[in-house]
């Protein structure tokens, strides 16, 4: 007993310690929240270094080589270091180290979610002097992906890698089925009694597969069913409306009747991917960044749709902005800059999208003769571009990935055991407001 | 009352299931590294590669340098266990046989440390290592793992249980601490040694999150970070060319696992032998 006391007091006082002296250094060191205006632009050509800090897959490095020297062309005198960090949370977690020790890379990937965290806590560079300084027209941005990475009206980083979840579909089943992909929530009744096989009480052939094990599939269900996930100012769960508990109630009446099929926990993606190839599901929500590979992998011709509406039909991004940290250099802030304003340049946005198979992110790209060259190739990008403006961020709270979980375990729930979405969800609304109340 | 012959039957049996159940990960890791790609997409499952191919250890060895990866794997390993093994010796010998005041107060001590993980101390760490420009050198690598508590809590279990008049008699011939410690205890205490070493060199081979932390640059990164970035995948998450994966595998795990078959003995032994007891 008197060993346990010592090893938690221990414990506790080692764990306090690196807390506190972690949390004592990464105190913003220069924010100047007032400060609303960019250096004047200066053509300073002396050589200078900065780091880009990434998460980028080996099957992008050569879309982001590219960029690099291409940018060497334009301004020779900036030096481009390009370091890999691992995934986006290993990213994260070494840039919170690196704030400590206040030794920051000049630029770098800050992941959707992850954004409100980091501008909250005043480390990265606000944008938008730069933006009105240097007159980027902002427009040409599809606007929910440069609004997702706007934090209280201040842009923290551009949309460089940007995906979102889409409906990807056997086109060749639908064909012989004379079905289209369903654009309303009201059209998918039919739509799925139409598709849905059973021998018995077997299903051996599901309409549509919508993922379970991560919320960022189902956000934007909530929201399109006219509810919400927080409230406005982001302190309350909404989750237990009557409205955002809509889709989760439809959920379990199509997986009742055997129209649906939903994936929860480890290997459930690999599983539903299977399945979709096998025919056995005739369309799956999934990341926009597959739709090569999924044109590419199935033997049948594959279709791709927007998620089908209710009140809204919005969709959510997912990736990574390429943000400026501050805490560098007035001349490196200069070189960051220049560095974020080419990777997200109109210039080569179709390039880098068709490079890491990401979505461009710039309206005159799209429209020019490369993007209409790109749409040919891939006419299955379409249906994305057609709501281009409805990508949208996800709730902007730094307790979100947190609060999240909550709900994500109600799916599971609902998915597994079959319980009742209403009480699942007012559970789970309980929980987030528990957690969000701690912010 | 059962046949003797019987249960060695049914002992061998279940020995054997569970030692398939062991391996199967590895054979998995091996044969997927020798299938192309497109029999990775295959809805089914193929036990043994259709077509043998060794292009996926080309293409690993093309993508990133490997060798310079191996070196710095290997330079890190070495002086990590080299320093964690000496500590751990001298820190034991004055756990389990010196007489100071709070020896047992700072034992648990050092006990502690093996319940924090690394996740939680690498912040302060860092900003150490930044101040004294230790970042992206293999200061960084090794110094901060230069003490393995686990490693001076059983080798004072060792050297505990050896007796003192062993002791008693080399100091009555005139031996000094150190030729006590390294040319009488610790042969003593030898399979434990190996346990720890064992342990040791393995923990800091497959390391990832510590040497992917501190360093930078090409020319220091280690083998498990190398693996790391031939990876493609969906969001950051869902791998899609495990085939590239698995041959950088084996490639990290081969030493390992060489190393496992040349001393194997000592590991059955030390694991018998030292650690229950």
């Amino acid at each position: 007993m008197k060993m346990k006391k010592w090893l938690v007091g221990l414990t506790t006082a080692m764990l306090v310690m690196s807390s506190m002296i972690g949390c004592s250094s990464s105190t913003p060191t220069s924010t100047n929240a007032s400060e609303a205006t960019a250096p004047p632009a200066t053509e300073d050509k002396t050589p200078v270094t900065i780091q880009y800090w990434h998460a980028h897959d080996d099957d992008q490095k050569a879309a982001l080589e590219n960029m690099v020297q291409e940018f060497n062309k334009k301004y020779p005198w900036i030096t481009v270091d390009t370091v890999f960090q691992g995934d986006y949370d290993t990213l994260q977690q070494k840039l919170q180290a690196a704030i400590a020790a206040k030794q920051v890379p000049a630029v770098t990937n800050i992941e959707v979610h992850a954004l409100p965290q980091f501008a909250d806590s005043g480390v990265l560079m606000d944008l938008t002097p730069y933006i009105s300084r240097d007159k980027l027209d902002t427009n040409d941005f599809s606007e929910g992906m440069l609004k997702a990475y706007s934090y209280q009206d201040k842009q923290f980083g551009l949309p460089l890698i940007v995906s979102t979840s889409v409906m990807v579909y056997n086109k060749t089943m639908f064909d012989q089925e004379g079905v289209k992909p369903p654009q309303t929530w009201d059209e998918i009744e039919e739509f799925a009694k139409k598709l849905t096989k059973k021998d018995g009480n077997e299903v051996s052939r599901y309409a549509f597969s919508v993922p379970g094990w991560d919320t960022w599939y189902f956000d934007p269900w909530i929201e399109n069913g006219g509810g919400a996930i927080l409230s406005d100012d982001m302190k309350t769960a909404m989750i237990d409306q009557p409205d955002s508990m809509k889709f989760m109630k439809l959920f379990k009446d199509w997986k009742d009747k055997g129209y649906m099929h939903i994936g929860y926990g480890k290997g459930a993606s690999g599983n539903m991917r299977q399945m979709f190839f096998d025919g056995k599901i005739g369309m799956v929500e999934h990341t926009s960044a597959l739709i090569k590979w999924y044109i590419e992998t199935a033997k049948f011709e594959v279709g791709v749709s927007f998620l089908p509406g209710d009140k809204k039909r919005n969709s959510h991004m997912g990736g990574a902005s390429i943000a400026v940290m501050d805490g560098i250099k007035d001349n490196e802030k200069e070189a960051a800059w220049k560095f974020v304003q080419f990777m997200t340049g109109a210039e080569n946005n179709i390039k880098w999208a068709e490079g890491t198979g990401y979505l461009p992110t710039r309206k005159s790209a799209i429209s020019s003769e490369e993007g209409k060259a790109y749409f040919a190739k891939y006419p299955q990008y379409k249906a994305v571009f057609d709501n281009f403006d409805n990508v949208i961020g996800p709730p902007k709270s730094p307790a979100f990935n947190e609060a999240s979980a909550a709900y994500e375990e109600a799916m599971g729930k609902m998915v597994l055991n079959g319980e009742d979405p209403e009480t699942l969800l007012k559970d789970a609304a309980k929980k987030m407001n528990d957690i969000l109340k701690d912010q | 009352m059962f046949n003797s012959q019987k249960v060695s039957a049914t002992r061998l049996t279940i020995a054997i299931i569970v030692t398939l159940f062991m391996l199967f990960p590895l054979y998995w890791l091996l044969i997927t590294s020798f299938k192309p790609a497109e029999e990775l997409k295959s809805a089914i499952p193929t036990f043994w590669p259709k077509h043998f191919t060794f292009q996926n250890y080309v293409d690993a060895f093309n993508k990133a340098p490997f060798l310079r990866y191996g070196m710095n794997t290997l330079i890190q390993t070495v002086g990590v266990v080299t320093l964690q093994v000496n500590i751990a010796l001298l820190a034991a010998y004055a756990f389990a046989k010196g007489n100071f005041f709070g020896r047992d107060k700072l034992f648990l001590a050092v006990i502690a440390a093996m319940v924090v993980p690394e996740q939680v101390v690498f912040v302060p760490v860092y900003v150490m290592m930044a101040n004294v420009g230790w970042l992206n050198t293999f200061w960084a690598l090794i110094v901060p793992n230069a003490v393995s508590a686990y490693g001076i809590f059983l080798l004072r279990q060792a050297f505990k249980s050896i007796n003192n008049d062993v002791i008693e008699a080399a100091k009555v011939d005139g031996a000094h601490r150190l030729h006590i410690l390294y040319r009488i205890l610790t042969p003593m205490a030898l399979p434990t040694l190996v346990t720890v070493l064992i342990f040791k060199i393995i923990g800091s081979w497959n390391s990832y999150f510590w040497p992917l932390v501190m360093t930078n640059t090409d020319n220091m990164r280690v083998l498990t970070v190398g693996i790391a970035m031939l990876k493609s995948s969906i969001a950051g998450n869902e791998m899609l060319n495990f085939q590239l994966i698995m041959a950088g595998s084996v490639l990290v795990a081969a030493p390992i696992v060489i190393l496992f078959i040349f001393t194997q003995k000592h590991i059955l032994t030390a694991m018998s032998n030292s650690t229950f007891k």
